[in-house]
This record gives C-alpha cells, sequence and structure tokens, in this order.
C-alpha cells in the first residue's frame, strides 16, 4: 500500500530496523487570540506581531527501533510525546531531520479523536477499516471482530458521542489493533477502559508483539511500560532524555519527578 | 547521533519504506495518488451516506427529508412565481418557474461542494490528525455528498417538469453531460476552498458570503435572458455563469449554444487542475495548520 502524503525515495539503512529516526525536530503552531484596539484593526495593520506562533516539539530528537520491538514512550505533558507519534506515523511534516519506517503503520492515533460523532460505532469501524484500504468485502468479518473485542455489545449500533469514555477507549484501541499493521502507533491507549479492559489490551499488545510487530505507545503508565515495553524513551522538552532498558529508564523519570514506588501504586490505582 | 536498544524480530514485514523529511511543498505522483483514491471508493461512499445518514438521525421524518426539502423549496417558488404574480407572466409562467426550480435545484449541488467540501478538511480534523489516508477522500465524500442530496431534488424537478407541461425535446439529453461538467467544477473549487480555509480561518465565515455573491451572479433566481447586456459580458468571469445559462436553455427545450457548453468545459478542466494543484501541494502540512 502506498502512502501518498510521503516522499519516498531510495534508502539504505539497516533492514532490521522499523523505525529510525535522525536530528527530528518538529513544531506545531499555536494561535494566540489577543485582539488590539479599534476591534483589532491595530493586529490586522501590524502583522509582524502576529496571532500564530510556531512552537517547537522536538528538537534534534534521534533514536532507532529494531522490528519486534515495544516502545514505551513516557514524559510529562506537552514534552513532545504524541507529535512524536505524529511525525513517526507521516501525518506531521518534520521541519528537519529524517523518519525512516520500513513496514505497514497503523492508521489511528489518538483513541477516538479520529472518529465521527454523529455516526454509529459500527460505521465508525468500517470507516476506519476502509480509510485503511482494507477491502469491502472484509468488512464484515472485522466488524464483527472489533465489536466482539470492544465488547460493544448493541451499543455498536448507537452514535459515538453517546459512549462513555472506556467505550471509546476500547473501540479506538480494538480498530487500531484489529487492522493487522505491522507497526503499531497508540497514544494514550491504556488510560481508558476498566481494569478488565487494561488487562485485555496488555495480553492484545503482548500477542502482536509475540507475533513479531513493533508498538510504540505514548502512556502515563509508568507501571504498564516495565510490564510490557522491551524499551523505553522519556522526552522532556522535545528532547530525549534517557533511552534504553524499561526500568532504567522508569527509573530516572521517577527519580526527576521525586514519585516514589509506593507514590506510583497508589496513582495508577486509581 | 541515533541510539539503538532490543532484539531483531523475525516476523517477515512488508517491503514497504517510507521516508519522512522536510518537503513541504513536493507533488505526490498523480497516478499514485489517484490509485489510492480509487481503491479507497468505498470510503467516499460510506463517509457520504453514513453523514447523510447522521445529520437525519435525530429527526422523526429522517430520510425523507431529502425528499421534502425539495418539494418545499419548489412550493415555494411556485407560490411566488405562479400565485403572487398571478395570471401577470403570461405564457412564459410556466418556463419562469421551471427554469427558477431547476436552476435552484441544480445549483443547491454546489452550493454544497463549496458549502460544505470547502470546509471538509477543518471538518474532519480529528481524522487529519488522527489517521493515515489521501486527504481528498474527505472532500471528494462531501462533493459525493452533495450529488446524493441534489438526486431526489431532480426526480422532484422531473414530475414537476412533466406535470407543468414543460417541454420536451432532445435538449433534455445534454442534462447528464452539464451535471458531470458541474460536477468536475464543484470538485476543482471543493478542494481549492477546502485547502484556503486550513491556512485562512476567515474564509469559513467569508464563505457564506462568496455563496450569496455566487447565487446571484449565476442566472439561478432570474432567467439569464432577463439580464441586462451591460452585465451580461462582465459574467465570462464567473465559472458557473456559461454552465447554468446551458442548463436554461435545455430546460427550456432549447439547444445551448456551443459556446456556453465549450467555456464550461474549460472552466471544469481549469478549476480542477488548479484545485488539485492546490491541494496536493500543501496537503502535507495540513496537520500542521488544522
Amino acid at each position: 500500500m502506498s502512502v501518498p502524503l510521503h516522499s519516498t525515495s531510495e534508502v539504505e539503512g539497516d533492514s532490521a530496523l522499523a523505525i529510525e529516526v535522525e536530528d527530528l525536530s518538529a513544531s506545531y503552531l499555536v494561535r494566540t487570540h489577543t485582539r488590539g484596539g479599534a476591534w483589532g484593526l491595530r493586529n490586522l495593520l501590524n502583522r509582524e506581531k502576529g496571532d500564530v506562533r510556531e512552537v517547537p516539539a522536538l528538537r534534534d530528537v534521534s533514536f532507532d527501533v529494531p522490528k519486534g520491538t515495544v516502545l514505551g514512550i513516557i514524559g510529562r505533558n506537552g514534552a513532545g510525546k504524541s507529535t512524536l507519534l505524529r511525525t513517526l506515523a507521516g501525518i506531521l511534516e518534520p521541519r528537519a531531520g529524517r523518519i525512516v519506517v520500513r513496514g505497514r503503520i497503523s492508521p489511528l492515533l489518538s483513541v477516538g479523536l479520529g472518529m465521527q460523532p454523529e455516526l454509529s460505532g459500527r460505521e465508525n469501524i468500517r470507516l476506519g477499516c476502509l480509510a485503511f484500504g482494507h477491502p469491502a468485502d472484509q468488512l464484515e468479518y472485522l466488524t464483527a471482530s472489533i465489536t466482539s473485542f470492544a465488547q460493544l455489545g448493541e451499543y455498536v449500533e448507537y452514535p459515538f458521542r453517546t459512549y462513555s469514555s472506556g467505550m471509546k477507549a476500547r473501540l479506538g484501541f480494538a480498530v487500531a489493533a484489529h487492522l493487522d499493521p505491522e507497526i503499531l502507533l497508540i497514544d494514550e491507549a491504556l488510560t481508558g477502559g476498566d481494569a478488565k479492559f487494561k488487562e485485555k489490551t496488555a495480553q492484545k499488545m503482548f500477542e502482536l508483539c509475540g507475533d513479531g510487530r513493533t508498538i510504540a505507545v505514548v502512556t502515563h503508565g509508568l507501571s504498564l511500560v516495565r510490564m510490557m515495553a522491551t524499551t523505553a524513551l522519556w522526552l522532556h522538552q522535545g528532547q530525549v532524555a534517557e533511552y534504553g532498558d524499561p526500568d532504567d529508564v522508569v527509573n530516572a523519570y521517577m527519580r526527576y519527578c521525586r514519585i516514589d514506588a509506593s507514590a506510583l501504586a497508589v496513582m495508577e490505582e486509581d | 547521533m541515533s541510539i539503538s536498544t532490543g532484539s531483531a524480530s523475525t516476523r517477515e514485514y512488508s517491503d514497504i519504506v517510507q521516508i519522512f523529511e522536510p518537503n513541504a511543498h513536493a507533488l505526490p505522483r498523480l497516478g499514485d495518488y489517484v490509485r489510492d483514491l480509487l481503491a479507497r471508493r468505498t470510503f467516499i461512499t460510506e463517509l457520504a451516506t453514513a453523514e447523510i445518514r447522521g445529520a437525519q438521525s435525530s429527526t422523526f421524518l429522517g430520510e425523507l427529508w431529502s425528499l421534502i426539502d425539495p418539494v418545499f423549496q419548489a412550493a415555494i417558488y411556485y407560490f411566488l412565481f405562479i400565485v403572487i404574480r398571478g395570471g401577470r407572466g403570461g405564457p412564459n409562467q410556466t418556463a419562469y418557474v421551471t427554469v427558477i426550480i431547476g436552476s435552484v435545484f441544480f445549483f443547491n449541488y454546489t452550493r454544497i461542494a463549496i458549502g460544505e467540501a470547502g470546509r471538509s478538511i477543518l471538518r474532519h480534523k480529528g481524522l487529519v490528525l488522527n489517521a493515515i489516508f489521501p486527504r481528498a477522500l474527505v472532500t471528494v465524500a462531501e462533493v459525493y455528498k452533495g450529488v446524493l442530496a441534489t438526486l431526489p431534488a431532480l426526480a422532484i424537478y422531473a414530475v414537476l417538469h412533466l406535470v407543468l407541461g414543460a417541454p420536451i425535446t432532445q435538449a433534455l439529453l445534454l442534462l447528464p453531460l452539464l451535471f458531470v461538467i458541474q460536477s468536475g467544477m464543484n470538485l476543482g473549487v471543493a478542494l481549492l476552498f477546502s485547502t484556503v480555509t486550513v491556512f485562512v480561518k476567515d474564509m469559513n465565515q467569508m464563505m457564506n458570503y462568496i455563496l450569496r455573491v455566487l447565487t446571484f451572479a449565476t442566472p439561478v433566481v432570474y432567467p439569464v435572458s432577463t439580464l441586462p447586456s451591460s452585465f451580461a459580458k462582465y459574467m465570462i468571469w464567473n465559472p458557473f455563469f456559461p454552465l447554468f445559462s446551458a442548463y436554461q436553455a435545455v430546460i427550456t427545450g432549447q439547444m445551448p449554444s456551443g459556446g456556453q457548453v465549450f467555456l464550461s468545459l474549460v472552466w471544469a478542466i481549469g478549476l480542477l487542475w488548479a484545485g488539485i494543484w492546490v491541494f496536493l501541494r500543501h496537503e502535507r502540512s495540513f496537520a500542521l495548520h488544522v
């Protein structure tokens, strides 16, 4: 499947790597609504003050992810985790640097955000599968399997806007995991859903990983990173603070945040 | 410098390799892009039909509204031009009212294409930020939604055309060709506007005024024959003017002039080319600006 949003050219490098990130910088735009006097005419005439600012989100980030890795990406809010995932997916264009991705990437990142609120769960599932390029004749089977995994029952016929946050999380993860990606990118998937579904999600990710797929997951669940990830990446203010063994990276992050193990247990229990 | 850890997998991966680097205005290969769109054509039809269903799901009459709406519109124009004008329309009264109703129904398609499809990227912001697919899919789906919304209105018009005794001539056979030309124009304008609204948010507000001006600058609520010639010479700059002049000729049983059809075709090709070029050139930076 070709993805026309991106350029492809001759690529060299290690074919055992699923993702290569080289000196990556990326940014996003922030609109400030500071209206000047005279109903904003002053701003209109004085464009250098502008109301759109480019905020650097990632700076000179470099790392490699071998095929079959479960990469846990952690960091405080605003550290650049979601921006990193979007640039890895090719949704957000880098400002500098280069990313090479070898394999088919899952098309859904942030749980529930790609779903249409007025449409039913069933319609959203079908659209998700079709956007990814699945043939129409597989839709019935996929819809049944996703509905069953997400434990939606009769709610699959209800509009997505009526779903609880847990149901949205279950559906989002189920769609992404069932699209048969070789590289699965998930943003905050494990923060939604009840304890039973979290266990089911973890099990599914183990299954996908055991099957040799590559998974990159952005999460605040430090225990889950310890339990599931084979590698962890701590992003801080858009830069790589630590990268490597999940226990080492999580410990370093906890030291930085001044969280002790008992406090973490209580936080994640909540 | 790169850091790496972990063990290599034994699973065979597909040979897809993608490189993402700063290349903001590079155009994708058009052939590949169109192939990708066609491979996802079911997405276009499903999104359009699901959104129409979704919009009407909270109403009591549901999908019946797609028939009721054009009936009401036709009734209003009939009341204005037949009842209020009384017998003053003379023998041309039937032609007058069929021209207005037909033009309004055909123009509704353009109104939806510009109004809805022109905002399609912003409206599907969630999908654009979180899913990977050729972005033109959502714009094409919105234009297709316009086709689906227009077809019931055209069926209502066909009944009115017969009931009011409007002329049935060979010229009517040109309607499908004009509709295809209109679709090309609509898609071109929709691609242009959906790109512009991503970068210039004010265009969202401007769209309503643009549509209003376009409605009056195009022979929709008046027959083209009533337009003073001093105005008509400026109308060559309105892409929809020759097309709706041709529509009105066909509805009144006359063959449109070759110039009207040719000019419409040239506008359609030009707008489509410009729309595709602008959209593809900026598509990669949509996620940064939505």
